[in-house]
């Protein structure tokens, strides 16, 4: 899948939001060597954005 | 976050309720708790630890309660521990308390019975409230990852700098500038484009499903040839290191001094020459791009040319009569001698009949400045010879100029290698084999990085054939959907990632080394390098910087630097009006126990001095031999509040057995 082109069927503005959230997600786990349950949070984002 | 207080009962040492209220004051910043060596410094510092992280560096770090406290109680009874700590973090008032009850064993030993770490607000209605995620909130707020960066001994501070910092200073930077956020969501992301190629991949047509597994197998290859390059270039910048030294060390030797310098020199001119051959090359691209369709075209030009001349000549243009003036005639229906022209009329059709030979006004006078324009190519095209012939004489004269130069440092290369000084001669072997290993490592990486661009090419390929392989199964195309946009965020974060990694870099050095000079008295200025060593480094010559023999001290000043440079990158950004989910920054105190460690007066000075800029808060714990006379000039004037620890030596304190220690608030005079 490339990386380098926005996805057909999806707005610049969403992709600005999961960014986001994504960041916001990684950032409160930070403080955790090892971020249990990160990549469920990643994934629950994506799925709630693309649907 | 901004400390106002902390408060210790019966912790270690520290008998019965004590507090220290930290100076909140702009102008003075610092809070100053005096104490001789074993009153409870570092007890002090280890109190904010153990808050935090229920973590303490201290011997017999199972011993938390007060000695004296603990034999005051009879056997059975509880006895309470607690750290509690008030501050202001992101406009919340937070008090964090950690307690824990021991029971009295026999003597002074108790166990613990219990344990409770709080965490209580005060929210905007001015409520009293108590987080459900104590722990949690508090490693944000002050990661434990970090705790030496803000909570340090000042003795051993200097192991920042030591060789096998860089793993904690590569760590400082990361969480507090953001780029572990940043780096962290690449990787996460790389596991749901996983994830979603798998799901698609199921779920799809066997032709999709087989594009994806050839996918991935290039993309496996891709990273294990991406790893051996890596290791390549690093094998090759460890051989290009020992060289250098090697040359270092042959510029130093009485018999190969001269060759040494004169080979750097030759080396240098090379570098110019062949950045020369390079410009000069681009100056020849750049003519045959301009003018270099010349040549080619001027059969065709002179042709051109010449049949517009014949017509010139012949009358043909410019013509006597215009077609708009035929056009105006026929319009008024009326020629120049005053017939009327009507239509279907003989002398109509005869007027009309001239326009066969009538010129058009714009297309003469475009023919005629064609004319014009051709004659001067004819020119252009010997100034463009001229030009390329100019610069092919340059280049030839610069390639001889090379050929001089590399058959010179053969030569200088035979000399050292015949030396009669066995050392010389066995340096320039060693010398002569690592070249040989950096072309070796060359090629590889140049064939590495061949195959790498020849496979992400296939890769790019075959991703345009599965975006485009039609798919009629609706969850494969929603879980395509889904990996191709965690796909595109993880690239746009990456790259912010790699522009972002720079500028902090940047940033940092640039700030650490400002501090460093402020401080340090030699001509030496601060680094950290590419693998995040925290070096001191000094110039030789106009171009070489080469590591110093750092002295305690002078790793203590540059660690010292080094928190200092980050506490003040996250302020500014904190205070600044940019947003950046992944790095807000923050208002972060300096608490240090003996900060001037091992420094000799000079530096003490210099450090007291600047620490009150280093952070927003400072709060230090010197010993009386710490805070001489130059120390107290520099920092009693910015130091806010001040505290003593008066020690109670069991063998002179009457009514007690133990040891402890008492907070003692300073209201003035001299310590």
């Amino acid at each position: 899948m490339s990386g380098q082109d926005i996805p057909d069927g999806v707005d610049e503005e969403t992709v600005t939001r999961m960014m986001r959230r994504v960041l916001e997600a990684e950032k409160d786990k930070l403080h955790m060597g090892n971020p249990i349950g990160i990549n469920d949070d990643i994934e629950s984002i994506i799925e709630d954005e693309i649907k | 976050m901004e400390l106002i207080a902390l408060k210790l009962k019966n912790f270690r040492q520290f008998y019965g309720e004590q507090s220290v209220h930290f100076s909140t004051d702009q102008d003075q910043n610092v809070t100053v708790i005096h104490g001789s060596n074993g009153s409870g410094k570092t007890t002090l510092l280890n109190a904010f630890t153990w808050l935090f992280y229920d973590n303490i560096s201290l011997p017999k770090p199972d011993q938390l309660v007060s000695e004296r406290a603990v034999a005051e109680v009879n056997s059975g009874d509880s006895v309470t521990v607690s750290v509690s700590l008030e501050f202001e973090h992101e406009g919340t008032e937070y008090e964090a308390t950690r307690i824990k009850e021991f029971a009295k064993r026999e003597g002074i030993s108790a166990v613990e019975q219990s344990s409770e770490i709080r965490l209580e607000f005060t929210d905007e209605h001015g409520n009293l409230k108590t987080r459900s995620n104590p722990g949690t909130m508090l490693n944000q707020i002050m990661p434990e990852r970090l705790k030496e960066i803000f909570f340090f001994d000042g003795e051993t501070i200097d192991e920042l700098s030591a060789i096998d910092g860089q793993e904690k200073i590569q760590e400082a930077i990361r969480n507090i500038m953001g780029l572990s956020i940043l780096e962290r969501s690449t990787r996460h992301l790389e596991h749901a484009v996983g994830k979603y190629e798998q799901i698609a991949q199921e779920q799809g047509s066997e032709e999709l499903s087989n594009l994806i597994s050839e996918k991935q197998d290039i993309t496996q290859q891709i990273t294990t040839k991406e790893d051996t390059l890596e290791s390549h270039r690093q094998s090759k910048s460890e051989t290009e290191d020992e060289v250098s030294d090697i040359e270092d060390r042959l510029s130093q030797l009485e018999g190969s001094r001269e060759l040494q310098i004169e080979r750097d020199n030759l080396k240098e001119e090379l570098t110019d020459v062949d950045s020369d051959i390079e410009a000069t090359n681009d100056d020849i691209a750049r003519e045959i791009s301009e003018r270099g369709f010349l040549p080619f075209a001027m059969p065709a030009v002179e042709e051109t040319g010449k049949m517009l001349q014949k017509k010139r000549e012949k009358g043909e243009i410019p013509s006597d009569i215009k077609t708009h003036f035929v056009d105006d005639l026929l319009e008024l229906k009326e020629c120049i001698c005053g017939r009327p022209l009507k239509k279907g009329t003989n002398p109509y059709e005869e007027v009309k009949g001239w326009r066969e030979r009538a010129g058009s006004t714009e297309i003469e006078e475009t023919a005629m400045s064609i004319v014009g324009r051709l004659s001067e190519l004819g020119g252009d095209q010997e100034k463009l010879y001229s030009e390329i012939e100019r610069h092919l004489s340059r280049r030839a004269q610069k390639a001889d100029k090379k050929q001089e130069i590399q058959e010179r440092l053969d030569e200088i290369s035979s000399q050292l290698s015949d030396e009669e000084q066995e050392s010389i001669a066995d340096l320039e072997s060693r010398r002569r084999d690592l070249l040989g290993k950096i072309g070796e490592y060359d090629e590889k990486i140049r064939n590495l990085e061949a195959k790498i661009e020849e496979l992400k090419d296939k890769r790019k390929a075959l991703e345009d054939e599965i975006a485009e392989a039609k798919e009629e199964n609706e969850k494969a195309q929603l879980a395509r959907k889904r990996a191709q946009t965690a796909a595109y965020l993880q690239s746009q974060i990456s790259t912010l990632f790699q522009q972002y990694q720079d500028e902090v870099r940047q940033n940092v050095n640039e700030r650490v080394n400002e501090i460093f000079q402020d401080i340090i008295a030699k001509n030496y200025y601060a680094k950290i390098s590419d693998d995040y060593t925290l070096q001191i480094l000094k110039d030789v010559g106009e171009t070489s910087e080469i590591p110093v023999a750092q002295s305690q001290g002078e790793r203590q000043v540059a660690s010292l630097s080094f928190i200092a440079t980050l506490i003040s990158l996250a302020r500014e950004r904190y205070e600044s009006d940019e947003d950046a989910t992944y790095f807000k920054g923050g208002i972060y105190p300096m608490i240090m126990d003996s900060p001037f460690g091992s420094l000799d007066p000079t530096y003490q000075e210099r450090v007291s001095r600047m620490l009150p800029e280093m952070a927003q808060q400072v709060v230090v714990m010197v010993t009386q031999s710490q805070w001489s006379e130059a120390v107290a000039n520099e920092m009693e004037h910015v130091a806010g509040e001040r505290y003593y620890l008066d020690y109670h030596d069991p063998g002179e304190e009457s009514g007690t057995n133990y040891e402890y220690t008492d907070l003692v608030r300073k209201t003035g005079g001299d310590y």
